[in-house]
């Protein structure tokens, strides 16, 4: 019996190991590539790199004259920005919809809800009509602004908050609090966990987000960094594409993330199933 | 006094209104009427400038006599249930084995580096999967010593990108099913356990039926986001986002009528797409939902 489970635990964990390697293979090949010349990539792209350097990353801050840098910050400002009015817009929805009774609550919920099953791809086209009618293409706002009011999000927050207790609520209400300090001091602090894990998947579907931000702006110094890096391929020419340059670009993007997943890990993995609360 | 409470009466209905106001405000205004202009625009013929035309159902006619559409259809659902089913089983099975007796006190060493694909950008994914499958500098055909033309035959390059929407999915597919797998409890599976069944009994008949709303929400959840696929086989497939009809998906098709100034054409291809989404989900709810 004993050596039994000895080997079921010896197979099990070597099934693991093999699942960990997979998963973590091509970040490997990402960022060790990063580290490799040009020549050395032609030869040597699976493995460690021998004469690591990291003139691929000086490449990358001086290409086009610092676009690189440039919108890697546009990147963090517009996912900042619009994961922090996202859950803004979010909680205090999400709080109205979990603890008042008000007329057309249940209805309005359902209908939102039900849209819920509409992409954001379908939007794309008239949001561009009425962006190049507004003059929005090729701005910040345009970024930022729409899809701050999402279902999902809006759900998330409202069925965390309908967990606080009522009591709490109406013991703050005879101290003479009004509706706004009781949001801000008494449930916003107690949806914590939820806002944190809305944040952490917002931030990631903004900072992941390719298509809108592609449609919406001609711009190179107003885009995220995700629409630049497919682009530094046709940077010499098309035959020549610069690999070592795009996977420089790629870690870039990558490793803050993954240090920022290292440290908070339990928050980023417990945003996933928080996440799941939707449907 | 009367005046002051019925004042403050009021005042207390319409705090909700209050609260939702920004998301309502928001909501309308950059989701639910673009997609009721959409709805009207795909009935029309219309360039961006001067005046829309009124054609009817023609551009859904067009669109429904256009191979391309098809194609580009069966494209998406080519990627999305070829990746479903060995992510789903993938994460399945490796949320058993983590949540199994023997290594579940090693799960946090096991649980982030699993989820590690999820942290990587879209992006930087596809762009590295690029290299992996590449032809010259490529990974795979460096280790193997010849050139294998992942990126230029047309099947394998529908593959790559199956196996590339694998990687990055299974890891959040494994969260899910771990944390409904903690919610079974461990008391239900000893009882079975000194009952007498085998690790495969108890799976079969005791974690699989009580993991039902799970499974049913992830199915679920993938097959909405399966459908709108566009970065993984536009990245990985092309050098300029123009992939071979014969491999591009379905977002494409939306796309390509936008940028060529077909609004009417792009909006009732959107809607198409809302429709198949609708179909699919109402299918996968009658499949697995059940009697919820």
């Amino acid at each position: 019996m004993k050596t039994k489970n000895i080997t079921s635990a010896i197979v099990l964990h070597f099934v693991l190991v093999i699942a960990c390697l997979v998963a973590v293979y091509p970040v490997f090949i990402m960022v060790f590539g990063a580290l490799k010349s040009a020549q050395e990539l032609s030869s040597n792209a699976a493995g460690l790199p021998i004469v690591p350097t990291l003139d691929n990353f000086s490449r990358l801050i001086n290409y086009n004259s610092g676009l690189i840098v440039r919108t890697f910050f546009n990147s963090i400002f517009i996912a900042t920005t619009y994961t922090a009015l996202t859950c803004i817009v979010a909680s205090l929805a999400g709080f109205a919809f979990a603890k008042y009774k008000f007329t057309g609550r249940n209805v309005l919920f359902m209908m939102l809800l039900i849209t819920m099953m509409i992409p954001p791809e379908l939007n794309i086209t008239p949001l561009y009509l009425i962006f190049s009618k507004l003059g929005w293409l090729n701005t910040y706002q345009v970024q930022i602004i729409p899809g701050i009011a999402n279902v999902f999000s809006l759900f998330l927050m409202r069925q965390y908050m309908i967990t606080i207790p009522d009591s709490l609520i109406e013991a703050a209400r005879i101290d003479g609090a009004s509706d706004f300090k009781i949001f801000r001091t008494l449930i916003l602090h107690m949806s914590v966990p939820a806002i944190g894990a809305l944040a952490i998947l917002q931030f990631l579907s903004k900072w992941n987000e390719l298509l809108y931000p592609k449609i919406m702006l001609t711009k190179q110094e107003l885009m995220p960094i995700m629409v630049i890096l497919p682009t530094l391929n046709e940077l010499d020419s098309a035959r020549s594409v610069p690999w070592e340059l795009v996977l420089a670009g790629c870690s870039l993007v990558t490793v803050p993330l993954i240090i920022v997943f290292l440290i908070f890990q339990d928050k980023f993995l417990s945003s996933v199933t928080m996440g799941a609360v939707k449907g | 006094m009367y005046f002051k409470k019925m004042q403050s009466r009021t005042k207390q209905k319409f705090v909700p209104y209050i609260f939702i106001l920004p998301f309502i405000i928001s909501y309308v205004a950059f989701f639910l009427y673009p997609a009721i202009y959409s709805f009207v625009l795909s009935f029309f013929s219309y360039k961006g400038y001067g005046k829309a035309k009124f054609i009817g159902l023609s551009n859904y006619i067009n669109l429904i006599n256009y191979d391309t559409m098809w194609n580009s259809l069966g494209n998406t659902f080519f990627y999305f249930l070829l990746s479903f089913i060995p992510t789903m089983i993938f994460a399945f099975l490796l949320a058993l084995i983590v949540r199994s007796k023997p290594i579940s006190r090693f799960q946090s060493i096991y649980k982030p580096i699993i989820f590690l694909p999820q942290i990587c950008a879209v992006v930087a994914s596809a762009l590295c999967f690029k290299i992996i499958f590449g032809e010259r500098v490529g990974v795979i055909s460096q280790l193997l010593g010849k050139a294998i033309p992942f990126l230029s035959d047309m099947q394998l390059m529908k593959w790559t990108v199956v196996v590339l929407i694998t990687w990055r999915a299974i890891g959040w597919y494994f969260i899910i099913y771990l944390s409904g797998l903690t919610t079974i409890g461990d008391d239900i599976m000893e009882a079975a356990n000194i009952d007498g069944a085998s690790a495969v009994q108890s799976t079969w008949h005791i974690t699989m039926p009580m993991m039902k709303p799970t499974f049913m929400l992830a199915f679920v959840t993938n097959a909405i986001g399966s459908l709108k696929l566009y970065t993984e086989p536009n990245l990985l497939l092309s050098q300029n986002y123009d992939p071979p009809m014969q491999v591009a998906p379905y977002v494409n098709l939306i796309i390509n009528s936008l940028s060529g100034g077909q609004f009417g054409m792009a909006s009732a291809a959107g809607w198409i797409l809302v429709v198949v989404i609708l179909i699919l989900t109402l299918i996968q709810l009658k499949f697995f939902g059940g009697d919820d």
